[in-house]
C-alpha cells in the first residue's frame, strides 16, 4: 500500500463514520429526551437573554431538573442555534461533529505514538475504521450526550501533549484543552486529573527542564484561570449533585467498597462488552452490545499480543493507561456498566482489537481473501447496525426517548384555539421542557413567569418547582373534578387521559399521538365547548 | 505417600458429591438444553420480522436459529465472565441462576496471568480442553449447576499463574501481601455491610 492508498483509506473510514453518524441525525432516535431538551433550551435562553432559563447569567454548571449539567456542550450549542434553529438536529449536532472529528484525531495520534511505518499506518487505519463503525461511539455520536465532546477534547489534549514533547509550545495548547475537557463531562473530572498526574510523573524531568519550564508554567497558569469558575463552585451542592445521587460511596447508597470491585471488573468482562452492553434503554441499541460479536476473538488475542509481543512502548502505555483509568469514574456510580460514563474505554479496547486484526490480516497472504474478509465483516456490521440502531431501536425505544412531544407542539401551534388554556399533565414526566423547545417559547417571558431560585442560591438550593406556566400552557397534575368544568385543553399520556376517562367525562378527543408500535403516547382533549 | 494421597482424593471427592447433592436437593438437576421449545422467543422473532424493509434482511437477523444461538451466547458469556466466578455474576445476576461466589478475589491476578502471560509447556492443550468444556457447557441453560467440571482447571491456572509471577517478579512477597490485603479488605467490607 503506498502513501496515497493510506490517505484514501483514511478518507473512506472517516466518510463511513460521517455517514453512520449523520444519516437521520435528529430523526433517529425519534423523540427528544428531557435532558437533551434541557440543554437545548438553556443554550437558547443564553443566546436570547444572556441568562439561562432560571435567570442565571453564564453559569459554570447548568441547573436542570434535580441535576446540574456540564457547561461545555451547552456553550457549544449557542452559536449553532442561529444557523440551524432550535431543534433536535441542532441539539445533537455537537456530539455528531466531535465524534466524527475523533476519527482523524485517533489516526494521527496513533501515528504519533508509533512511527510512520507501513505497519503502523495499517494499525492506525484499522483502529480508525473500528472506531468509525463502533456501536458505542456511534450511539453517543448521534445523541445529545456530553461524553463524546469530552472524549474528543481529552484525546486532542493528549495528542498535543505528545507533540509538546517535541515542540514545547504545544504544552500551552495541551494545558488549555485539558482544562476545557475537565468540566466537559462528569467522568472527565476524574479521568483528566489522573491522566495529567500520570503524564506529569512520567515526564517530570522534561517538563521542569530549562527548555520546558516556561511553557509548563504558562500552561499551568492558563489551565488554572480556565478552571476558576469550576473551582469556585466545587464545594456547592449543585456541583456535587451527580456525586451525591450516583456515587456508590454516597450516604444515599449503602454499597461502598464491596460494590466497587465487581462494578470495575465488569468493564473488562466480555459478557458486558460483547453481549449484554448497557442496560439503559437510551444508552444501548436492542440486540447489539457496545462491540460486535466478531470482535471478541480479536479482543482476547489482542490482550495476549499486548503483553507478549513487541509493540511501541508509548502505544502500550496509552492503552494500559486508558484501559485502567477509563472505567474508574463509571465504576464509582451505582449503574452497572454505564457506557456513557465509561466512553473513553472504547479507545483502548479498539486499539487492542486492532492489534489483533492487523496481526491476523498480516498472515493472510492473498489480497483478494483480505478484501473479501474485510468486506464481508463490514457489510455484516453495517447491516447489524441498521437492524438494531434504526429498525429495532425506533420501534421499541421511542417511549424512552420521550417521543411525541414535537407532534404535540405541532398540534398546539396549528390545530388548537390559542385563546383557551392548556393543562399538560406532568405526573410521570417533565413535558414543559420539550414544549419550551418545540414551541420556541421566549426565554425572557419564561424567566419572568417561572421564578425558581435566586442567583445567589443557584448552585446551592436543590428545591424545585415542578409546575410551570408559559403563555396559556400550565404543566401540573390534572385535577379532574375542577379541570373538566372549565373550557380548556388537557394533554397527557394514556394513563393520565384514558379512553374510559374521555367517555366518562364527555371529553372531545382532538388528537391522539401514537408511538411507532401503534400504542398511544399522548392524548389531547377538550373539556367542553 | 501415594496411598495417603489416594485416600485424601477419594475423601475429598466423596465430600464434594455429598455436598453437591445436599445443597442442591431442592433444585431440579436435570439438564435443560438450549434446543428446548421457546414459544415466546419465536413470537418475538415473528413480530420483529415485520419491522424490516425486505424479507432477506429480516431473515438474516430474525430467524428461528437466532432463538437458539442467543441462548447459547447468553450461556457462553455467563461462563467466561470473571464476575461469574468472583462476584456471583454481580452486578447483573443470571436470572434463575444460583449466583454464588465461586472464587476469592485474589485468584483473579494469577488466573489472568496464566491465561495471557505465562508460557508453560502444553498450555495450548490445556486451554483447548478448557475451551471445549466451556463451549459444551454453554449448551445448557442451567449450566451453573454443572460448572464444577471447570473447577479442576482453575487449580493449575492459579498454581502456575502464581509460580510464573514468582519467577518473574522481584518482589513476590510484596505481590502476595497486596493480594492478601485486597482480599482481606474486600471480605471485611462484605462482612461488615
Amino acid at each position: 500500500m503506498n502513501k496515497n492508498a493510506f490517505i484514501i483509506g483514511l478518507i473512506l473510514a472517516i466518510s463511513l463514520g460521517f455517514f453512520l453518524r449523520f444519516y437521520k441525525l435528529g430523526q433517529a432516535p425519534a423523540g427528544l429526551y428531557l435532558d437533551e431538551a434541557g440543554q437545548g433550551y438553556s443554550a437558547y435562553s443564553i443566546l436570547k437573554t444572556g441568562r439561562d432559563e432560571f435567570g442565571m447569567p453564564f453559569p459554570a454548571v447548568f441547573r436542570s431538573f434535580n441535576d446540574f449539567k456540564t457547561p461545555v456542550y451547552i456553550y457549544l450549542l449557542i452559536p449553532l442555534i442561529p444557523i440551524f434553529g432550535l431543534n433536535t438536529f441542532t441539539i445533537r449536532f455537537p456530539s455528531f461533529f466531535f465524534s466524527v472529528l475523533s476519527l482523524p484525531l485517533l489516526y494521527f495520534l496513533l501515528l504519533k505514538l508509533t512511527d510512520h511505518s507501513k505497519k503502523s499506518k495499517y494499525f492506525a487505519l484499522t483502529a480508525t475504521l473500528f472506531l468509525a463503525i463502533s456501536p458505542w461511539h456511534i450511539l453517543f455520536g448521534r445523541t445529545n450526550f456530553e461524553c463524546n465532546v469530552a472524549l474528543f477534547l481529552f484525546l486532542l489534549a493528549y495528542y498535543l501533549f505528545r507533540l509538546a514533547l517535541e515542540k514545547p509550545a504545544f504544552l500551552i495548547l495541551s494545558s488549555i484543552l485539558f482544562s476545557i475537557a475537565l468540566p466537559a463531562y462528569h467522568s472527565e473530572r476524574i479521568l483528566v486529573p489522573l491522566t495529567v498526574l500520570v503524564l506529569l510523573i512520567r515526564n517530570f524531568k522534561v517538563l521542569v527542564s530549562s527548555k520546558y519550564i516556561k511553557y509548563s508554567l504558562i500552561g499551568f497558569l492558563l489551565a488554572l484561570i480556565i478552571s476558576i469558575p469550576t473551582i469556585k463552585i466545587i464545594r456547592t451542592s449543585g456541583f456535587m449533585a451527580r456525586v451525591s445521587t450516583l456515587s456508590i460511596f454516597s450516604s444515599q447508597n449503602s454499597w461502598g467498597i464491596k460494590e466497587w470491585p465487581s462494578l470495575y471488573l465488569s468493564y473488562f468482562s466480555p459478557r458486558y462488552l460483547f453481549w449484554l452492553g448497557d442496560s439503559g434503554p437510551r444508552s444501548s441499541f436492542p440486540g447489539l452490545s457496545v462491540f460486535y460479536l466478531w470482535q471478541l476473538p480479536l479482543f482476547l488475542h489482542g490482550i495476549y499480543l499486548l503483553f507478549n509481543k513487541k509493540i511501541y512502548s508509548r502505544l502500550r502505555n496509552l492503552i494500559l493507561l486508558l484501559l485502567l483509568i477509563s472505567p474508574i469514574p463509571a465504576s464509582l456510580t451505582r449503574d452497572p456498566f454505564s457506557t456513557i460514563r465509561a466512553l473513553p474505554l472504547v479507545i483502548p479496547i479498539i486499539l487492542i482489537c486492532s492489534l489483533s486484526a492487523v496481526q491476523i490480516l498480516g498472515h493472510i497472504r492473498s489480497i483478494i481473501l483480505k478484501i473479501v474478509t474485510i468486506t464481508v465483516i463490514l457489510i455484516y456490521s453495517l447491516l447489524k447496525l441498521y437492524s438494531s440502531g434504526l429498525l429495532l431501536n425506533e420501534y421499541y425505544r421511542a417511549p424512552n426517548w420521550d417521543y411525541g412531544w414535537e407532534q404535540v407542539a405541532n398540534v398546539i401551534k396549528n390545530e388548537m384555539d390559542p385563546k383557551l388554556p392548556i393543562v399538560v399533565d406532568n405526573a410521570r414526566n417533565e413535558p414543559y421542557i420539550q414544549l419550551l423547545v418545540f414551541l420556541k417559547v421566549d426565554p425572557l417571558k419564561y424567566q419572568q413567569e417561572n421564578f425558581e431560585v435566586s442567583n445567589s442560591n443557584y448552585y446551592s438550593f436543590m428545591g424545585r418547582n415542578t409546575n410551570k406556566k408559559f403563555g396559556m400552557i400550565t404543566t401540573r397534575g390534572i385535577n379532574w373534578t375542577e379541570d373538566k368544568m372549565i373550557d380548556q385543553y388537557l394533554i397527557g399520556d394514556s394513563l393520565a387521559i384514558s379512553a374510559q376517562q374521555i367517555k366518562d367525562n364527555n371529553l372531545i378527543l382532538i388528537k391522539q399521538i401514537n408511538y411507532p408500535d401503534g400504542s398511544p403516547a399522548y392524548r389531547i382533549v377538550r373539556t367542553k365547548r | 505417600m501415594k496411598r495417603i494421597s489416594l485416600i485424601l482424593a477419594v475423601f475429598s471427592v466423596s465430600i464434594w458429591i455429598i455436598n453437591y447433592f445436599t445443597v442442591n436437593r431442592h433444585i431440579n438437576l436435570a439438564p435443560r438444553v438450549i434446543f428446548e421449545s421457546d414459544y415466546q422467543g419465536r413470537q418475538l422473532i415473528l413480530r420483529n420480522i415485520n419491522l424490516y424493509p425486505n424479507i432477506l434482511l429480516a431473515r438474516l437477523f430474525q430467524n428461528k436459529g437466532i432463538v437458539i444461538t442467543n441462548k447459547y451466547f447468553n450461556n457462553f458469556f455467563d461462563i467466561i465472565d470473571p464476575n461469574y466466578y468472583l462476584f456471583g455474576s454481580h452486578p447483573r445476576e443470571i436470572v434463575e441462576g444460583q449466583n454464588y461466589t465461586r472464587l476469592p478475589l485474589l485468584t483473579l491476578l494469577p488466573v489472568l496471568w496464566f491465561l495471557f502471560i505465562s508460557k508453560i509447556r502444553k498450555k495450548e492443550i490445556f486451554l483447548s480442553t478448557l475451551a471445549i468444556l466451556v463451549l459444551t457447557l454453554s449448551l445448557f441453560i442451567n449450566h451453573y449447576l454443572y460448572d464444577f467440571i471447570l473447577w479442576p482447571f482453575f487449580i493449575p491456572m492459579i498454581y502456575f499463574g502464581l509460580q510464573d509471577i514468582y519467577k518473574k517478579s522481584k518482589n513476590f512477597g510484596l505481590v502476595l501481601f497486596l493480594l492478601l490485603l485486597v482480599e482481606i479488605i474486600y471480605e471485611l467490607s462484605l462482612a461488615l455491610s
